[in-house]
């Protein structure tokens, strides 16, 4: 199997269907369509269109033809591409997942698409369109050994009869609390607001309906200003209704998903068990931890109740479920559950450093210029100009003031994390020797100051840190690169 | 028994920037200015358009027009040098590294034992030139990859070669540590 090859000829359909899917991306391109006169769109019908069929069906062919792959014992190699040519080389071993599927089209003839995915990304997914289905049963076989010798657990989730290392339970009544924290529904809000619009009206309907009785007779009696009073306080009413009701839903969502929640470690192995009606469990081994994310809203911090997310790089999970799959929530901690469960991620206690404080000036100045520029433009003439871009000035630093002290930047020999915020709180750390990628960034302003920003990349998300000093930023990124390069063991 | 310790002059100590950084092939000069060019002659055919539609925005169409050949002829002769010069990497054993920017400068750094897999790419004007981009992908996802363009396809596939042989030599030397990791069952993050 050790040379240049190209797919069944029936793979065409394949590439078919994908430039189709790529095509309606293009829909902006119709516009002019739309827009041009009546002149424009009788030659797009005569000529254009015809020409694009053409195109498209020797696209199509074209890119079957370039497509080709050799398999060798440890990788495989493709060449895509027409005009962009593409040479690409996947080792088995850093494949994290493998399937076969077999569409409609391909089932008469006995085929198969082979589908890899490479850690983490979805970026870098990879089809084989048009392979003989033992083909590539064998390949996706070959895969999966070569993952087998590579890793001793396949399976994050094990039944473990030993009693655990650690172990946190939520209460219904902390369960409820999530749905507080995170309520969802409050997304739905801005959907219903042409509703309540409508609300102000159909009170005043309701209360023309109640024609002929006593309370009637009290409303005639009243002047319109106090009818107006009413309208406006059974419309907050109803308002405040609503929102309870969102909240009072969203609690129950939490109950039903988390309801009995328990948390269990033994060795490197976490676990969660939880859910009303469907049990879910899910795990991770501590080496699969790619981030760790703890926050405070607004209302987790007047409960005084935090949430901390593990992410870890994509896993074996059913196609569809990843996103989901590749994170572990631990929806709500007290201040002793949380010191309880960094613990046992070995977080130490963390020292955050400040970014320069001229993050503030910066950021101010140039919402605050972007607005005035706006106000000038359509309220110069008006009286309280000079009020309204004195607020915007003052309210600008302010906020980035405030940004700026809950902004911190944090490195050990083990973390690299960023603390930002500005009513909650949210802390981003990434274990430092699983970094992908670090980048430092200088704009022209930025250097003149000695200042630079600094990301870096894990594989479950980016940290970026502002107005860095730059030797800061250099030390930080040096810092980084060796305990990557030095970091020995599975990290994934 | 005399142990072997010179003393270090801080001024010695070398830092990134002291690498011997590569610069990329010349004729990646005339891939951005072709690429320039383009987009020039797209914004000028657009302008123009516009005036054939409606004959009373000449008005604006001609200074506009002049204002961006001027910028052009600015960013090639200005510019596109500097950029160009700018514009290097390094490959060290265990990472690899590029720059980019006259005005806005970054760099970005991969560790070599990160990377995931790699990338040739030529697009119809780089292959006249006989260029080539080689494109870095690491686990990180979205923008998580590096590219090096202006390469010239041999060095990109030496390149290429020569990292595809240092990851699987990094991925060797972690096998002991594995072994180790999984006899004692101990928590390696």
């Amino acid at each position: 199997m050790n040379e240049w090859r190209r797919v069944s000829p029936i793979a065409i359909i394949y590439f078919l269907f994908d430039s189709l899917r790529q095509a309606v991306n293009l829909w902006p391109a119709l516009v002019p369509l739309v827009a041009g006169g009546e002149g424009f769109r009788q030659l797009f019908f005569t000529f254009g269109l015809p020409g694009l069929l053409v195109v498209f069906v020797l696209s199509v062919l074209l890119h079957f033809w370039f497509f080709r792959f050799r398999i060798e014992a440890d990788r495989i190699q493709l060449h895509t591409g027409v005009f962009n040519r593409k040479r690409l080389t996947l080792y088995f071993e850093r494949v994290q997942q493998a399937d076969i599927a077999q569409p409609f089209y391909f089932r008469p003839f006995g085929l198969a698409t082979l589908g890899l995915e490479s850690a983490g990304s979805r970026q870098q997914e990879v089809d084989i369109p048009g392979l003989s289905f033992d083909v590539a049963q064998q390949l996706k076989d070959s895969i999966l050994a070569h993952q087998a010798a590579e890793q001793e657990t396949v399976a994050d989730v094990v039944e473990v009869e030993q009693p655990p290392d650690y172990e946190l339970h939520l209460d219904w009544p902390e369960v409820a609390r999530y749905g507080l924290m995170f309520n969802g529904l409050l997304l739905f809000a801005p959907v219903l607001a042409p509703f309540l619009d409508d609300l102000a009206p159909s009170v005043e309907a309701w209360i023309s309906g109640l024609e002929g009785t006593a309370a009637h007779e009290l409303l005639v009696q009243s002047t319109r200003s106090e009818l107006i009073w009413l309208v406006g306080v059974l419309s907050v009413f109803a308002l405040l209704a609503a929102i309870a009701l969102l909240f009072f839903i969203s609690m129950l969502i939490a109950l039903v998903r988390f309801w009995d929640y328990r948390l269990t470690r033994h060795g490197d192995q976490f676990q969660y068990r939880a859910g009303l009606g469907t049990v879910k469990t899910r795990g991770f081994r501590l080496h699969k931890l790619q981030q760790i994310s703890i926050s405070q809203g607004l209302v987790a911090r007047l409960l005084k109740r935090y949430t901390l997310t593990i992410s870890k790089a994509g896993s074996a999970a059913p196609v569809g479920d990843v996103e989901d799959s590749r994170r572990f929530l631990v929806p709500v901690l007290d201040r002793n559950g949380l010191t309880a469960l960094t613990a046992q991620l070995s977080i130490p206690t963390l020292r955050w450093r400040r970014v320069s404080p001229l993050y503030v000036p910066w950021y101010g100045a140039s919402v605050a210029f972007c607005l005035s520029v706006l106000l000038t433009v359509i309220a110069r003439d008006h009286q309280w100009y000079p009020v309204v871009l004195l607020f915007i000035w003052m309210t600008s630093f302010l906020y980035f003031w405030r940004r700026w002290r809950c902004l911190g930047i944090y490195q050990d020999d083990n973390w690299v994390g960023l603390c930002s915020g500005l009513v909650g709180r949210k802390v981003v750390l990434l274990p430092i020797g699983k970094a992908q990628k670090t980048s430092i960034s200088e704009p022209p302003w930025l250097k003149a100051w000695g200042l630079a920003h600094l990301s870096v990349w894990g594989a479950a998300g980016r940290i970026d840190m502002p107005f860095v000093s730059r030797s800061d930023a250099d030390d930080i990124r040096d810092q980084t690169l060796y305990r990557v390069v030095t970091f020995q063991g599975r990290w994934f | 028994m005399r142990v072997f310790n010179p003393p270090v002059n801080p001024a010695q100590i070398r830092t990134l920037e002291d690498e011997p950084w590569q610069a990329v092939n010349p004729r990646y000069a005339f891939q951005l200015r072709v690429h320039l060019l383009g987009f020039v002659v797209f914004l000028l055919a657009a302008i123009w358009l516009v005036v054939l539609a409606e004959p009373e925005s000449r008005r604006w169409a001609l200074p506009l027009s002049v204002f961006v050949a001027v910028v052009f002829l600015g960013l090639i002769f200005i510019w596109l040098p500097r950029r160009v010069r700018h514009t290097r990497y390094l490959l060290r054993e265990l990472d690899l590294h590029l720059k980019t920017g006259v005005m806005w400068r970054r760099s970005t750094s991969v560790a070599i034992n990160r990377i995931q897999h790699l990338e040739i790419t030529q697009g119809p004007l780089e292959r006249s030139l006989d260029l080539s981009r080689l494109v870095v992908y690491t686990a990180g996802g979205m923008k998580s990859d590096l590219a090096l363009p202006g390469l010239q396809s041999d060095t990109a596939r030496r390149l290429k070669m020569r990292i595809l042989k240092s990851a699987q030599d990094e991925d060797s030397l972690a096998e002991p540590a594995l072994d180790r990791e999984q006899r004692d069952g101990s928590a390696a993050r």
